[in-house]
């Protein structure tokens, strides 16, 4: 089922060399001074299991090309079609040079200049697996995982299991020089299981994913650890109302340092619209801190060579000792902002925050009474004005230790700027590429926020 | 009053395969299933944004189209989807699908519910106005906003039509044709105060159109730029929001999105067939009072949520959920209906050809009660009226939910007092139906916003409600001093 490298570029180079062509001679009678073709294709399969029986099985394959046209006097225009035909698309890309001629010039969208496009030599990042699993050993692990779920005591139903198969392939040609290519696969499985006490019920559920299916956590500690978690869930209680200090787990952790980059992204930076648009070079967090964002992480989630713009991509410190040292741009946002590029046209990649100097339990043992807290339910970030106001489970802390006492339903506020600036962290970071986190963060301790509980 | 069959050309138009051929070889594909369908979608788009003074996005002329086929036996589903429909493609996904039966005794049982004609007129939203003319107009409407205020630092307007045209073969044969356009126009600012400080408001309109010139028409536009002005200036002057348990007046209109993730979720075939939601096991139940009664319909013409039939052929219907405060029944697609035993009710929904359906919401809302909004308000000594609702998540199986009001203002003593910022509703379903203590008489369905999120697939949905009071919420909010709980 899935596709090969080789396969995927014997079918997508000779179309986007035409589209190229077609868009350079075909776009000069018509004022189009550049042209980008990007062609993206993948296969997916997924396979669910219930009570040990495969009950959905999904399969399907994706083609989709993206042709751009510019103008030299500050104009684009693309379209998206899932169409392989040459001669359709020339056909939309003839309608689309029509109708730039009625766009306004004066943008800054517009190609990467030629000497900044990257050219190789390509590095293997090793992102696509070439020994894939057959479907029965994709369903296999979603059995094991399954039943190790269900083995977990306390545990009433599993709502889902399921484990899948993806590859995903890109090339991009243009007419400022870039071309580039990749392949990746991606595997990733997921339980959600349901406990069931006297005071209702609960759900719980771990994930694991991966580039290699066999760097993929093992099934059934997967299925364990979503039982476990459906499990420790039962009869929740809420904390008090008030202020009291939390300490975030590292998957809190991620959803929390997530919004550093909603705060540095270029696009409300530019607007204006982030709290953060005065603050490079200046504090913004605990001087513990530093954030590095590195592409190069062979098999990482998120690694690549070159971004879409056609910048070779390296590794950013965007946060170093709590000081802002860059924003995360792309292309038309550093020129908006007339700042040099970062390479992040599709924005951060495998972020990582370094481990800070004591480790969880020196982080919570002065803490009389406090929430534990192993994750967010939705909820407000607004990185304009810092409103942080967001609902979240977890445990109860007294004495210096995270008890078993389970809550949830309570709302956790405060201001994020105050929030970057009290976070303390452990040294428990998780390192990369992680079966488990896109992002990596520490055991992270905020104090001074605001629990709305009973 | 069957109307004229449209006809199915478009979808074959790049194809080896005509209806005919196909309908024989979908007919046989479902041989031996409980349940399944050939489903078939074209889509084209366009979307224009123009932000600080210039077009960021210009995307038109983009298509996407493919098929699916699924084969259902009991729990057992196989589905295969591909963007290449022909004669080869359609085969092999049967084949690939069929595997899932594993050559188990053929218990079919026929499909019971009856069947629509073919309705739609396919009807493309974009066409009747050129790309030039949709641009100026954007150029007008934001020269526009920034003349209502000075203070105006960003204004972004954001446009986009979608024309969405299903195509299902069942297993009896039936061949059906639905439209589904959409047109809408978004309006963002920001505004500061003197102090260099900072707000943003927004407003949507638009919705189910099949003409993009309804989303581009004066009224509409200045109603949405006098709308987004008075949020962010209304959030320049907002105070913190206070913590703690309060009681909450929800404005008519969107904020019934509250009812869409409180209660409506939970009343999904699927979660109640595996006896994992809050609400199952209890229909016949007293789980409210009186004045709620609960209706999700995928009929009701022009609305967002509204479909000609759903995404397995069944047609929609007015389904009422809970009435008088008694749960009358769950939501369902063909597949958690037959294995729970009731009929499908015109919920089956999925995202596009790549998706699977399950049982979704459609249009879903409180039907209207007796009190007068200003009754409801006048009745409350120390609160909080939601006047407008960003969104929310919830969790079935414990029934908690939380959701982010955008605009907020205290009651005091029976009035509206000042605004506030950063107001979190929190709580579990069954503990806030039971504390709708006062339902209005001025029910609205919200015509512009709702893109419902479930197991990974969005579909467009809509809500409504009249003005709804509800008694010891959890509100969450960074003011210092905490309230006491009453």
């Amino acid at each position: 089922m899935a596709m090969t490298e080789k396969e995927f570029l014997k079918q997508a180079r000779p179309l986007a060399e035409a589209l190229l062509d077609f868009g350079k001679t075909e776009g000069a009678k018509h004022g189009v001074s550049d042209v980008r073709v990007a062609i993206s294709a993948g296969t997916k399969q997924s396979n669910s299991v219930e009570k040990g029986e495969v009950v959905n099985v999904v399969s399907g394959t994706s083609f989709e090309v993206t042709v751009s046209l510019y103008a030299a006097r500050g104009a684009s225009i693309s379209f998206t079609k899932n169409v392989r035909d040459e001669a359709q698309l020339k056909q939309a890309m003839l309608q689309n040079m029509d109708a730039l001629k009625v766009v306004p010039g004066g943008s800054k969208k517009g190609l990467l200049e030629p000497d900044k496009v990257f050219k190789g030599p390509k590095a293997d990042l090793d992102m696509y697996d070439h020994t894939p699993p057959t479907q029965a050993e994709l369903i296999k692990y979603a059995k094991d995982v399954e039943a190790a779920a269900r083995a977990e005591k306390g545990t009433k139903a599993v709502r889902s299991v399921s484990v899948s198969a993806n590859d995903g392939h890109y090339l991009v040609l243009a007419t400022n020089g870039l071309d580039i290519s990749n392949s990746s696969t991606m595997y990733s499985a997921g339980a959600a299981v349901i406990a069931e006490d006297a005071n209702g019920m609960q759900i719980g559920g771990e994930s694991s994913f991966a580039r290699h299916f066999n760097d993929m956590a093992k099934p059934t500690a997967l299925g364990a650890a979503a039982g476990k978690d459906a499990v420790s869930k039962l009869s929740p209680t809420l904390p008090n109302t008030g202020e009291m200090p939390i300490v975030l787990d590292r998957d809190a952790a991620e959803a929390f340092f997530s919004s550093v980059f909603s705060a540095i992204d270029g696009t409300a930076i530019y607007r204006g619209t982030s709290f953060m648009k005065d603050k490079l070079g200046k504090q913004v967090m605990n001087s513990e801190i530093t954030i590095e964002d590195d592409p190069t992480i062979p098999r990482g989630a998120s690694s690549g060579q070159v971004d879409g713009a056609g910048l070779e991509m390296r590794k950013v410190t965007f946060v170093k000792d709590g000081v802002l040292e860059a924003f995360n741009l792309t292309l038309f946002e550093s020129r908006q902002l007339g700042m040099e590029p970062t390479g992040r046209e599709g924005g951060e990649t495998n972020v990582r925050i370094l481990p800070g100097k004591v480790s969880p339990d020196e982080l919570i043992k002065d803490i009389k009474e406090g929430v534990y807290i192993n994750g967010f339910n939705g909820g407000t970030v607004d990185v304009n004005n810092g409103q942080h106001s967001r609902q979240a489970h977890g445990f109860l802390i007294k004495d210096g230790k995270v008890t078993d006492i389970a809550v949830a339903g309570f709302v956790v506020s405060g201001n994020l700027k105050d929030m970057f600036m009290k976070a303390q962290i452990a040294n428990d970071t998780p390192s990369l590429p992680s079966t488990r986190h896109g992002l990596a963060a520490p055991t992270t301790r905020i104090d001074g926020l605001t629990i709305a509980g009973k | 009053m069957a109307k004229k069959s449209p006809s199915t050309d478009p979808f074959f138009k790049n194809s080896d395969l005509t209806l005919e051929k196909t309908k024989e070889i979908v007919k046989e594909g479902l041989t031996g299933a409980d349940y399944g369908e050939f489903y078939q979608e074209i889509t084209e788009s366009e979307a224009l944004v123009y932000d600080k003074g210039e077009f960021t996005t210009i995307s038109v002329g983009n298509s996407k189209s493919g098929f699916g086929f699924r084969v259902g036996k009991e729990e057992k589903v196989g589905y295969s989807f591909s963007d290449i429909f022909n004669e080869a493609a359609l085969k092999g996904a049967i084949s690939e699908t069929r595997q899932v039966l594993d050559g188990k005794p053929v218990t079919a049982k026929p499909v019971s519910t009856p069947l629509p004609d073919v309705t739609a007129e396919l009807k493309n939203p974009m066409d009747p106005l050129t790309l030039e003319q949709k641009m100026k107009k954007i150029e007008e409407i934001e020269k526009y906003v920034r003349s209502l205020d000075p203070d105006i630092v960003n204004v972004t307007v954001q446009y986009s039509s979608a024309f969405k045209a299903v195509h299902i073969i069942t297993a009896d044969g039936q061949s059906m044709v639905d439209n589904r356009p959409m047109s809408t126009l978004s309006i963002s600012l920001s505004i500061k105060d003197k102090d260099g400080k900072i707000e943003n408001g927004y407003a949507l309109a638009g919705g189910r159109e099949d003409d993009c010139r309804n989303v581009f028409d004066t009224a509409v536009y200045e109603a949405s730029a006098k709308k987004a002005l008075k949020i962010g200036k209304t959030l320049l002057i907002a105070e913190e929001a206070p913590a703690g348990v309060m009681d909450v007046v929800l404005n008519h209109g969107w904020p019934a999105v509250i009812l869409h993730e409180a209660i409506g979720h939970g009343l999904e075939g699927d979660f109640n067939r595996r006896n994992i939601s809050v609400y199952s096991g209890k229909i016949g139940q007293k789980i409210a009072g009186d004045e709620v009664t609960v209706v999700d319909q995928g009929d009701m013409p022009g609305e967002r949520g509204s479909l000609g039939f759903d995404d397995e052929g069944t047609p929609t219907k007015e389904n009422v959920l809970i009435e008088k405060g008694v749960l009358k029944g769950y939501m369902q697609d063909r597949q958690n209906a037959q294995l729970m035993g009731v009929e499908p009710t015109g919920n089956g929904r999925r995202q596009t050809y790549a998706h699977t359906p399950m049982p979704r919401m459609t249009n879903t809302y409180f039907r209207a009660g007796p009190h007068k909004p200003e009754d409801i308000i006048a009745s409350v000594k120390d609160g909080i009226y939601i006047e407008d609702m960003g969104g929310g998540q919830v969790d079935i199986t414990s029934g908690k939910f939380n959701m982010n009001a955008t605009l907020a203002y205290r009651i005091r003593n029976g009035k509206l007092c000042e605004p506030l910022k950063g107001v979190t509703l929190v709580g579990d379903g069954l503990t806030v139906i039971k504390s709708i203590t006062m339902v209005g008489n001025d029910l609205k369905i919200e015509k512009s916003a709702g893109m419902c999120g479930k197991n990974g697939q969005s579909v467009v949905v809509s809500c409504g409600q009249p003005t709804v009071r509800v008694s010891n919420m959890t509100v969450g909010g960074s003011k210092k001093q905490a309230p006491k709980a009453p």
